[in-house]
């Protein structure tokens, strides 16, 4: 782990975070290599890259999964690190050993870290341990029988959070209401977590109810230097899922902000941490905090926290990779004005928010100043059904929380993503509805506020109608830039379609 | 120029005049004026009536799926050539010009052959844009009235055809 410079990296992921990389990696002068599946063959991932390994199948277990192969890639690229990206491989222990034991420098935790807090139920002890406070619960070796949850759940009190110690990120839970609920909830988290993180070990937390999700985003370099970067508002989610998170939070008052901040560092101390990483609480109605769990890795959500301090996370973790010491000191840190993160996914509103894949045919973002998109798809892209749906974090930073969140509105309103379905609308319903812009709305907020929402099927407007038919009369469906660079076609006999093929490309239809 | 596109389960027709910049778009008796202020690819700016708006729209078959200003997508059909119930084809179709002024940069119509809605005809291009004409029904190509390098003026015939009964 001796210091050493990063020239060229691979980046083991896909999509959005994929392409954020290789902006940080263009920035510090590092030559981004990317990999693909199959299926990601031409993604627009690799098309910001320097240079792409095609890695495997479609299948993520055969691609973005493969942990030999993605090593070999980066050997075969001449390349110096490794950065996981979210997700994937990014929590991995074992990945983050092979990258090592290769000699290259993997962008993230020691594997030791990654392991500790991994593991839910030893997180929570490491945490309780270095006098973090942690959601009141039960956690003993993860293979009690049921006649033992009862009777530590009866004292914990309902309703209880059945929890897989190898889970995370909203995988791996069932609510328990009541005693009767109990059991059936341990049978069915334990096969899940047997199936999906082949750890069937188990824990439980008592339930937070009208609980708010704050989370401190921390950086931490080999030298033993510590700071935070304030925290996000994660309370927005829907199935546990995260899709509105927003820096500061409205729940907290300075107070309450330095308290968490530091809990946080201890937190990532009590570790041993290197690199960035995100520790989130659960703030109860008492405005209480308890530790919920570490995430060992960048955070989809990371955009917001660098709008308003100014501080490039991803830069800063190959920095820190590096060898190099925190770019700036705890008390340097300043925030500034309020940002908002909207996660545009293709998923259907109108048929239980399955994903919707398939070609996009128009992406169009508005670009005004304060506004960020990260995109992992542009216009005549596809989204596979092979992974999750996020296609684009819409991000809106301005002075306050009121111009933050009237500024997403407009831009949520003319973003245009035609040919998948997204859940824009369910996102322009959360940023107008009364209790987000209260900013009171908990966890719970969508279940309770939004379960009725549809997406509005009413009658096409005239007007539209209208439009379309100019459109077909101008033929806009059809319209594309030539090509610059590319001959005029001399040769019509025996290259009569091209020029169709081409305009096929774009998927732009008939005029 | 008359389209007609299908919504849910009804059919909406819009009959479409150009006279200079400005489009006259009538549906069910009431007549839109719009003109065009700016095309970009799939983004339109129009005013529609004296209020600008911009559209996106995107096309799959027949399939158009279209935002309009700040309202969320919907997805019309276009139901190509003529209304299910017309009996005849529509007049003005039989004849596709050119909708600007251009150069030819393809031509995929051969005389005799057979064509359905949607069949490439010709490319043209102006000011690096391209557009492509389409038959707007199903029939046989009478007459290829271009050729590529022609330099046309907006509402030039270049294909005729000739719509199966």
């Amino acid at each position: 782990m001796g210091d050493r410079a990063i020239r060229r990296l691979l980046i083991a992921n896909r999509g959005e975070i994929a392409v954020r990389v290789a902006r940080a990696c263009r920035a510090l002068g590092v030559v981004p290599v990317a990999v693909a599946s199959e299926a990601d063959r031409g993604a627009l991932h690799t098309r910001v890259a320097a240079e792409t390994v095609v890695i495997g199948p479609a299948a993520p277990a055969a691609s973005y999964l493969n942990v030999e192969r993605l090593v070999r890639a980066a050997q075969e690229r001449r390349c110096d690190a490794i950065h996981p990206g979210y997700g994937f491989l990014s929590q991995s222990p074992r990945f983050a050993e092979a990258v090592e034991s290769a000699g290259l420098i993997f962008v993230g935790p020691p594997a030791q870290a990654m392991r500790l807090m991994g593991d839910k139920i030893a997180s929570r002890r490491a945490m309780a341990g270095g006098g973090v406070p942690v959601v009141p619960g039960y956690e003993g070796t993860g293979d009690e029988d049921a006649e033992t949850l009862r009777r530590e759940a009866a004292s914990i009190g309902y309703p209880i959070l059945v929890k897989a110690a190898g889970g995370g990120g909203g995988r791996g839970m069932r609510v328990a209401r009541t005693a009767r609920e109990l059991a059936a909830a341990v049978d069915s988290a334990r096969n899940e977590a047997r199936k999906a993180f082949g750890d069937p070990r188990l824990f439980l937390e008592k339930v937070v109810e009208d609980a708010r999700h704050v989370e401190v985003q921390i950086l931490a370099d080999r030298h033993g230097g510590y700071l935070h970067l304030y925290e996000r508002e994660c309370s927005v989610q829907r199935r546990f899922q995260k899709i509105v998170e927003e820096s500061p939070s409205p729940a907290l008052d300075a107070g309450l902000r330095d308290a968490l901040g530091a809990a946080a560092v201890a937190a990532a101390r009590a570790c041993g941490y290197v690199n960035a990483g995100t520790v989130e609480f659960l703030l109860d109605r008492d405005r209480r905090f308890h530790f919920l769990e570490m995430n060992t890795r960048i955070q989809v959500e990371h955009g917001v926290t660098e709008m308003v301090t100014g501080v490039d996370i991803v830069q800063a973790q190959i920095g820190i990779a590096q060898g190099a010491p925190l770019p700036l000191r705890q008390e340097e840190v300043r925030t500034r004005g309020h940002a908002i993160e909207c996660r545009v996914n293709a998923e259907d509103p109108s048929r239980q928010f399955a994903p919707s894949s398939g070609r996009v045919l128009v992406v169009s973002f508005p670009e005004r100043p304060g506004v960020r998109v990260d995109a992992g798809v542009e216009s005549g892209d596809v989204v596979s059904s092979h992974y999750d749906s996020l296609i684009a974090k819409i991000m809106v930073h301005a002075g306050d929380r009121a111009a933050a969140i009237a500024g997403m509105e407009e831009t949520l309103a003319r973003t245009a993503v035609l040919g998948v379905e997204t859940n824009l609308p369910y996102l322009r319903a959360i940023l107008a509805h009364p209790i987000f812009r209260s900013g009171e709305a908990t966890t719970e907020f969508t279940d309770r506020a939004l379960a009725g929402w549809r997406s509005a099927g009413g009658p096409v407007p005239d007007e539209t109608v209208i439009a379309t038919a100019v459109a077909e009369a101008v033929g806009a469906a059809s319209f594309r830039h030539a090509a610059p660079g590319v001959p005029e076609d001399a040769n019509q006999e025996s290259d009569r379609y091209s020029a169709w093929s081409r305009a096929d490309c774009f998927r732009v239809g008939a005029g | 120029m008359r389209l007609h596109f299908r919504i849910q389960e009804t059919i909406r027709t819009v009959r479409i005049e150009r006279s200079g910049e400005t489009y006259h778009a009538t549906m069910d008796d009431r007549t839109f004026s719009v003109a065009l202020a700016r095309a970009d690819g799939p983004r339109l700016d129009l005013v529609i009536d004296g209020r600008p708006v911009t559209v996106f729209v995107a096309a799959a078959g027949d399939r158009r799926i279209v935002k309009v200003g700040s309202a969320d997508p919907v997805a019309l059909e276009r139901v190509s050539g003529r209304a299910p119930r017309a009996g005849a084809p529509i007049a003005g179709d039989e004849v596709v010009t050119a909708v600007m002024d251009g150069v030819v940069t393809a031509v995929a119509a051969r005389e005799g052959e057979r064509v359905t809605p949607g069949a490439p005809l010709v490319v043209l291009e102006a000011m690096k844009m391209e557009i492509r004409l389409v038959a707007p029904l199903t029939g046989r190509v009478k007459r290829v009235a271009c050729a590529v390098g022609d330099v046309v003026a907006r509402g030039r015939v270049l294909v005729e055809l000739e719509p199966s009964a």
